[in-house]
């Protein structure tokens, strides 16, 4: 029987390979070895807030694997210039939600280097982020903001929804000469499935039709595949056929796959777990209505959270979160036209 | 110093003292062919000349939006660069760029940041990179006064330590962010004092005495170069024009002005080697001569390059397929 891997253990594996083929490659952010500093307890101490670069320190070393002072702005820049000078760094952000405080290093650094300098020298760097509410955490940390890094020109941002996607896009990522923003989501962690041992590439803007159906298409990203996976196969049990898209990198974005599917359903339920306003689902919907005006049945539908802040308080925070049960509702919805 | 180091940084001087006059006065004449908002770095031709002689081509350099300075004097191909600002296709960055950004990466400069104080964060990295290669080369920044009171300025400074990194941090003081003086935005009066919570060595120089900066920076670049981690040197400067050329400069009173222009670097290095017979009248004229044309040439080669066709917007915005 084929192995199964933890998605954080996918990431780790696909990190750890690229390392042994390419000296060029190291990793920095704050606490992903753990440890540092304290030479009686030595590196590798944490493996980082998730756990995901646990090892690598171990295997690569103080000088590869860099623990860094609470400083995003600062090491986060470091890999542009440390990419300009021929390093391929991949940079951990211990949330998402910290990218206010460095985000000028990303959309006005990384993303326009190669275009304003006239296209002399690539910026290969990977920013690894953990996505997603669900974790009592509060406000600040529990955010999606794909919305954030999808719509600046020159950054690539890739939404893994399983830990198979996640082996083939990081490794993909790695090798990519553009800055690339990787958001692995909280909840996916320690969620498994098959991952073969040797490396393997997915390529970028290639969406998975995750379950095939001829009724409506439902648009899933990262948690809202699985919460549509699970309305599709309630559904089922009524001969409601739902087709199920991922299209696990959100720019460039398969919007190939997405139309063409919608054509043939003829009906489409986007669900999205970032802010509604703004999000990808408002944008990969407006790409839809541009483009099908006439040939679909229903107006285009959304699933996303209200418009509000992400509250700590369990009831709350799980009644903002979309389930399967909105997107099942959705559909039904979306079938009455 | 040898007689064709001192041709050298009076070339490089005139050149830039010479340019930011024609950007001045074809900026304000609206003549063409440069367009947009213009930065210009009068004021700062001496020490900028100083840093860039102690510099190897191995060596980053990390500059800002105003940038005609570091780039001149970092040895960038004057037409292309004037094709630039005139946002020309045969620009260095292919009318991309601009006067905000402007600078050549194939000369190791990183980038033009347009944003304060956001080209420390990548030359550390640069030096970072330098380190974990085994290399010695040194990565050199340059920012402002105005960039002191900002935060990726005190977390590089901090993180720049830590690591030990090989960088040169050119603080360019002129006392003037824009149009407030410094005694408004910073705690000290000068701006060494910050390193010392820092742990980096730090001193101040006459930024308009071209030889007291060539020897500061000599020191600092061995000091870099042999592994002993960062160095601080504060330029005590001025910037003779606005903010940006138009900028009516109501904010200093004629009187400040005119001691500022009284310390002008240019003039005091063409005195001290003409009173001190290292470089005759007419060497310095035949400089001038040269300057003068370099100039001409470059207007000549940005008036007859054409602009970039709508279709090279959209070339490289990403390097891979997309």
């Amino acid at each position: 029987m084929a192995r199964k891997l933890m998605t954080k253990d996918a990431i780790n594996e696909a990190i750890a390979s690229a390392m042994r083929n390419d000296e060029n490659i190291y990793l920095m952010g704050e606490d992903i070895s753990g440890g540092a500093g304290n030479p009686e307890v030595g590196v590798d101490a944490l493996g980082g807030a998730y756990g995901v670069t646990s090892g690598l320190a171990t295997e690569f070393g103080a000088k590869r694997v860099i623990d860094t002072p609470i400083s995003e702005t600062a090491f986060l820049g470091m890999a542009v210039g440390a990419a300009f000078a021929g390093l391929r760094p991949i940079v951990e952000l211990m949330y998402v939600d910290f990218i206010g405080v460095c985000y000028d290093q990303l959309y006005n650094q990384a993303a326009k280097m190669f275009y304003l300098y006239g296209g002399k020298k690539p910026i290969p760097m990977v920013l690894r982020t953990p996505v997603g509410a669900g974790y009592r955490t509060g406000a600040e940390h529990s955010q999606i903001l794909y919305n954030m890094f999808v719509s600046i020109p020159g950054l690539k941002v890739v939404t893994p929804s399983n830990a198979y996607d996640a082996k083939g896009l990081m490794l993909q990522a790695i090798k990519d000469n553009d800055p690339v923003v990787f958001l692995e989501h909280k909840k996916s962690y320690v969620m498994e499935c098959e991952v073969p041992e040797e490396d393997y590439y997915i390529p970028f803007g290639k969406a998975k039709i995750v379950r095939e159906g001829t009724d409506v298409t439902v648009i899933g990203i990262q948690r809202t595949v699985w919460e549509a996976e699970a309305a599709a196969e309630r559904l089922a049990k009524e001969g409601i056929n739902v087709e199920v898209i991922d299209p696990r990198t959100l720019s460039p974005l398969d919007m190939d796959t997405i139309l063409a599917s919608v054509r043939k359903t003829k009906r489409v339920v986007v669900a999205d777990e970032s802010y509604q306003r703004c999000g990808m689902a408002a944008d990969i919907s407006a790409q839809i209505s541009e483009n099908t005006y006439g040939e679909i049945d229903a107006p285009v539908l959304r699933v996303v959270p209200p418009h509000t802040h992400i509250p700590f308080s369990a009831t709350l925070e799980d009644a903002w979160i979309p389930t399967s049960e909105n997107i099942e509702e959705r559909i039904r919805e979306v079938l009455k036209f | 110093m040898d007689k064709n180091s001192l041709l050298k940084a009076y070339h490089t001087m005139l050149l830039i003292k010479d340019y930011e006059e024609m950007v001045e006065s074809r900026t304000a004449s609206g003549e063409g062919p440069l367009m947009g908002l213009m930065h210009t770095h009068a004021g700062a031709e001496a020490w900028v000349t100083a840093v860039m002689m102690n510099l190897e081509s191995s060596d980053y350099v990390s500059s800002t939006y105003r940038n005609h300075a570091h780039s001149i004097a970092r040895g960038i191909d004057l037409n292309e660069f004037t094709a630039e600002l005139s946002g020309k296709i045969t620009g260095t960055c292919r009318g991309m760029a601009g006067n905000m950004h402007a600078c050549d990466q194939n000369l190791n400069m990183i980038a033009g940041f347009g944003i304060i104080g956001a080209g420390l964060p990548s030359a550390a990295g640069a030096a970072f990179a330098s380190k974990y290669k085994g290399a010695d080369d040194v990565s050199a920044v340059f920012f402002g006064d105005g960039a002191m009171a900002q935060g990726a300025t005190h977390e590089s400074c901090n993180i720049i330590s830590t690591m030990q990194l090989p960088v040169l941090l050119c603080n360019d003081n002129n006392h003037i962010a824009m149009s407030t003086h410094s005694s408004n935005n910073l705690c000290h009066e000068s701006t060494t004092e910050y390193m010392k919570a820092y742990n980096i060595p730090a001193v101040t120089v006459d930024g308009m005495d071209f030889f007291a900066c060539f020897d500061a920076v000599k020191i600092a670049v061995e000091h870099i170069r042999s592994g002993k981690g960062p160095y601080f040197i504060e330029f005590d400067n001025c910037r003779f024009g606005g903010q940006w050329v138009g900028d009516p400069v109501n904010y200093k009173t004629i009187k400040q002005k005119d001691e500022e222009f009284a310390r002008c670097g240019v003039e005091r290095f063409k005195n001290y080697v003409l009173e001190n017979t290292l470089l005759s009248a007419l060497e310095l004229e035949n400089v001038q001569n040269a300057v003068t044309k370099e100039i001409e040439e470059a207007i000549r080669f940005a008036e007859e390059s054409p602009l970039p066709e709508i279709s090279d917007m959209f070339v490289n915005t990403y390097a891979d397929e997309y």
